[in-house]
């Protein structure tokens, strides 16, 4: 076994997780790994989050890279080959160390690995998948495995890769075509995609074949993911959500994360140092992909192309409503469970909690504000059985400003106090 | 105190006692609800089933003290259990770790409820109050539990056991045992709750390639180890905090920092026995060196 050099373990750690940071493809849910008695682990349950930084962003996993050596100069990367930078390499064995001994401590529910490209596309990724066939043989690990895929990785170690790896994800970098060629020249969009192609290819054959063969491989159980950085380049919200709704559909990802491009660079291509992160649309992009993962939204009704940005001032969901008042009042004693989860401050859990209540009692704004809606933002859009007000604002032609007055300071909070900043 | 043992002697139909005190325990509060439908005091009002050591006596509330019997706990459980069936159960057994003051007196109406309706999901009512106060506190319970899985820190000891303290709001040791075990079969690990004094204890050694070990109870551990679980820490435990602080430092960025959101996902309470608090800021360790 490589000897670890703990002297030096410390600092390689701290460079390779502060490099790591600005990846936020990291929850841990949706694991199916059980414990299949004696090893050490189990991601069969949803995601925990065993820390929060001071940013106010969950802990679930070891995020670090590899290394942040890299090959290319993407822009918007502080792992870039021109950045000014301090570099590290962790060994293979020193990750496995780290995310065993982490894992032991309840620190981390597993591994997020990603890398900077060192030598080659397959260099790099055949010690990612190194990594993680040491944590699952030899270890006997049954955490949480994600793995980065990296440009220009050969097939067979991408396939290799699935079925060590819980999760594998592939960065679209940035949301436009034209951006990406910008920032980062030696990337396209169509090779990004490929082996998303290929990973998904990959789980539909390895479920079909699990169907007449149960001890068939598992491959990446829990799917895979995809991230992209807004605010780098100057895409329209419009064109963001296009493309997760395309990636959803076409290539079936689980999940797409937005991040809001912090400039640490200065780069005559990029948003100066010192702009701000944008925090908020980054909630807003967030937010608009929830409606269409679990409220039933197609992208079309999120963002119309007359006026292609979120509302920054307001929620998706409100934002519709308010743009479509026909749809309302909804009586949520009679609605359907669709309509009653289109109603701003009701979610699905409240909606169903209506749904099953509805049976025994008439229900009033009370029980909706005990149930745990939002009753400052839902009142102007339900009929209920007793008389409301509130409904006599829903006709008003400044009703948008008149919303917007009544709750901007629940926004505020809710907005987890960002707006202090500004 | 030995006004509450006296009471022992009030006679139904003499004075009709309107307070019901249990030994704290589940069964303790099953045994005085087997107490309560024996005696026929369920549709009194005022009625209230209180745990003996949350129960202050007053001068105009008439108390009744019901010693735990287990017979008779066992068949209220199995009589809730076929009206409630098991997510129900355990909505009780949840909103009994709470602890709440009221908590006894809340579960005896949700399960009147559910005897005098008993072809009603009553669960899903939560028009009736009871039923919402309930559900509310099973959902705190449910929130502490899953705050526990995420924040106990163990710390490896010279015994070769993974140790770590809580102070948890409500008594969720028994609800979080199950997590631990199944996911640290190849370890031996202990978590003590030093508010309760008792702990739950995983032996690996008495584990089989097919089933994990049970859990043990503990109690009565050594004070002075409570109170400095360095002294025996085995040699790379403070390593591997280091370690852990280094990346907990590191993976914040800055330019989102936010102390009030930071603050409400991890609520202060807790950072006492969370290893990557208990750092300054500006510690050597945490530095970039190469
Ligand atoms: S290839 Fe990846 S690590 Fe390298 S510069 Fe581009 S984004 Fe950064």
């Amino acid at each position: 076994m490589a000897t670890i050099n703990y002297e030096r373990l410390q600092g390689k750690l701290n460079i390779l997780a502060d490099a790591a940071k600005y990846d936020v493809s990291c929850s841990s849910s949706a694991g199916t790994r059980k414990n299949q008695g004696g090893g050490l682990g189990d991601a069969s349950a949803t995601g925990i989050c065993h820390s929060y930084t001071e940013d106010g962003r969950c802990v679930s996993l070891l995020k670090i890279l590899l290394t942040n050596h890299c090959i290319y100069d993407c822009a918007y990367c502080t792992s870039r080959k021109s950045n000014d930078t301090p570099r590290a390499a962790f060994s293979v064995e020193e990750v496995v160390d780290l995310t065993m001994q982490f894992y032991r401590r309840n620190y981390i529910e597993g591994l997020f690995l990603s890398s900077g490209i060192f030598k080659s596309g397959d260099y790099t990724m055949e010690r990612l998948v190194e990594v993680a066939k040491i944590l699952r043989t030899r270890e006997r690990f049954n955490g949480y495995i994600h793995l980065k895929t990296i440009p220009g990785a050969s097939k067979e170690l991408l396939l290799e890769a699935g079925l060590y790896a819980d999760r594998l994800s592939v960065n679209i970098e940035i949301p436009t075509k034209s951006g990406l060629a910008l920032l980062a020249p030696e990337k396209s969009h169509d090779e990004l995609k490929a082996p998303m192609e290929t990973v998904k290819t990959e789980i539909i054959t390895i479920k079909e074949s699990r169907k007449t063969h149960k001890k068939a491989p598992k491959f990446v159980p829990a799917g895979q993911t995809s991230q992209m950085i807004v605010g780098a380049s100057n895409e329209t919200d419009l064109q963001v959500i296009q493309l997760s709704s395309h990636f959803y559909k076409q290539y079936d990802l689980k999940r797409v994360y937005y991040s809001g491009y912090v400039p640490m660079l200065s780069d005559s291509r990029l948003p100066a140092i010192g702009t701000p992160v944008p925090m908020i649309r980054e909630n807003r992009l967030y937010q608009a992909d929830w409606l269409m993962r679990f409220y039933g939204f197609g992208a079309h009704e999120i963002v119309e192309p007359d006026s292609p940005f979120l509302d920054l001032d307001c929620d998706p969901k409100l934002a519709w409503a308010i743009r479509h008042r026909e749809h309302f009042p909804i009586n949520i004693q009679t609605a359907t469970y669709e309509m009653i989860v289109r109603i701003p401050g009701i979610g699905t859990k409240t909606a169903k909690k209506i749904v099953k209540a509805r049976k025994f009692n008439q229900l009033t704004l009370y029980h909706l504000k005990k149930m745990g809606a939002a009753v400052n933002r839902a009142k102007y859009f339900i009929a209920t059985t007793g008389k409301n007000e509130h409904l006599a604002h829903l006709t008003r032609y400044n009703f948008r400003q008149y919303v917007l007055a009544q709750t901007q300071t629940k926004y505020k909070d809710q907005r987890n106090g960002q707006l202090a900043l500004f | 105190m030995s006004q509450l043992l006296q009471s022992h002697d009030y006679t139904v139909g003499h004075l009709t006692p309107n307070i019901v005190l249990y030994e704290p325990s589940f069964e303790g509060w099953l045994s005085a609800v087997f107490y309560v439908y024996a005696n026929k005091l369920q549709n009194d009002d005022s009625l209230q089933l209180i745990a003996q050591d949350c129960y202050l006596p007053s001068l105009i509330a008439q108390a009744t003290s019901v010693t735990t019997d287990e017979y008779n706990a066992e068949r209220v459980l199995t009589k809730l259990h076929k009206l409630l069936g098991r997510s129900g159960m355990r909505n009780i057994l949840w909103g009994f770790l709470s602890e709440k003051d009221n908590i006894g007196t809340t579960l005896f109406q949700v399960v009147k409820y559910a005897i005098d309706y008993p072809r009603r999901p009553i669960m899903e009512d939560l028009g009736n109050l009871n039923v919402l106060e309930l559900v509310q506190t099973v959902k705190s319970v449910g929130r502490e539990k899953h705050r526990m899985e995420a924040f106990v820190r163990f710390e490896h000891t010279t015994d070769d056991i993974y140790f770590a303290r809580v102070e948890p709001d409500f008594n969720v040791l028994p609800l979080i045992g199950e997590h631990f075990r199944q996911r640290y079969q190849d370890q031996h690990w202990a978590i003590y709750d030093l508010s309760r004094g008792y702990g739950i204890y995983y032996d690996k050694s008495q584990s089989t390639p097919s089933r994990p070990a049970t859990l043990q109870t503990i109690t009565d551990l050594d004070d002075t180890v409570l109170r400095n679980p360095a002294s025996i820490h085995s040699e790379d435990e403070q390593l591997y905090q280091k370690f852990w602080q280094g990346y907990f430092t590191n993976v914040n960025i800055k330019e989102r920092k936010n102390p009030r959101l930071h603050k409400q996902y991890l609520p202060q309470r807790y950072w006492k026995y969370l290893s990557e608090k208990q750092v300054l800021p500006n510690a050597e360790h945490l530095q970039k060196r190469r």
